[in-house]
């Protein structure tokens, strides 16, 4: 009993705020993978794409994204990766 | 009877996008162009863009290339005109990268402008504008001139600790 009482304590509740998918809620904002400018926005420094938890993109605009980038990496628009 | 032609050519809208290498001269740049409506004429497609987007920086190295010459197209055509146009890019050694992509699975039946299809190339800049690597505009790798300095400084350290002895 105490010691699940000594566990909830542990466990302070995490502030998230959670952000809307950027895609979501601006119609003017475009998945496009001719244009690097946005897409960078959603890859890390290494080049990677960031998860859609925690760039608050919604699965549906995530899907689209991961295929933008793609496109984005093959004409050099984007990096593979920065380590070469 | 439209059914069945319809399956047989489905024409859809693809766009391309393929990067020459930056050294190519106006006269080739505008050959390719050529080329390229040539083959979207022959296999029984519509040209209906062609932009020339410049010298670009290339995120990554292509064919020991740094920059890039970015032409984009788009078309209406079937399967079997990209194949096609693919198969020729493959051929031109200028032609470092290309990339279809489908925009549409209906061709619409847009107006095309004349404006459109006007491609228009620029002559190679200057050799010295690539002189630098990219890391070394940044100061990663050492630049010839700096690589001079570095040894004017350890000459100076070497100075310093025989005046210090």
């Amino acid at each position: 009993m105490k010691q699940q009482d000594l566990n909830a304590e542990k466990e302070a509740p995490r502030k998230v705020r959670r952000r809307g998918c950027p895609f979501c809620s601006d119609a003017a904002m475009t998945i496009d993978y001719k244009d690097p400018g946005t897409l960078k926005y959603f890859i890390s420094e290494r080049g990677k794409i960031v998860p859609g938890r925690v760039s608050g993109v919604c699965a549906k605009h995530q899907r689209e994204l991961t295929t933008a980038v793609k496109r984005a990496r093959v004409i050099a628009f984007l990096p593979f990766t920065t380590n070469y | 009877m439209a059914e069945a032609q319809k399956k047989e050519h489905p024409l859809r809208e693809y766009e391309v996008i393929y990067i020459l290498k930056p050294d190519v001269t106006k006269e080739v740049a505008e050959k390719v162009a050529t080329r390229v409506a040539d083959v979207i004429t022959r296999m029984g497609g519509t040209l209906t863009r062609i932009e020339n987007w410049g010298r670009r920086m290339l995120a990554y190295e292509i064919a020991h290339s740094k920059r890039g010459l970015y032409v984009y197209v788009t078309y209406r055509g079937d399967g079997a005109l990209v194949a096609e146009l693919e198969r020729n890019f493959r051929m031109l050694d200028e032609v470092i990268r290309f990339q279809s992509v489908k925009i549409a699975d209906e061709a619409s039946a847009n107006e095309v402008s004349s404006d459109a299809l006007h491609f228009e190339a620029d002559d190679a800049p200057a050799e010295e504008e690539q002189g630098l690597t990219l890391e070394q505009r940044l100061g990663l790798a050492a630049s010839p001139n700096r690589e001079y300095q570095s040894q004017d400084e350890l000459s100076d350290e070497e100075e310093a600790m025989e005046e210090f002895s």
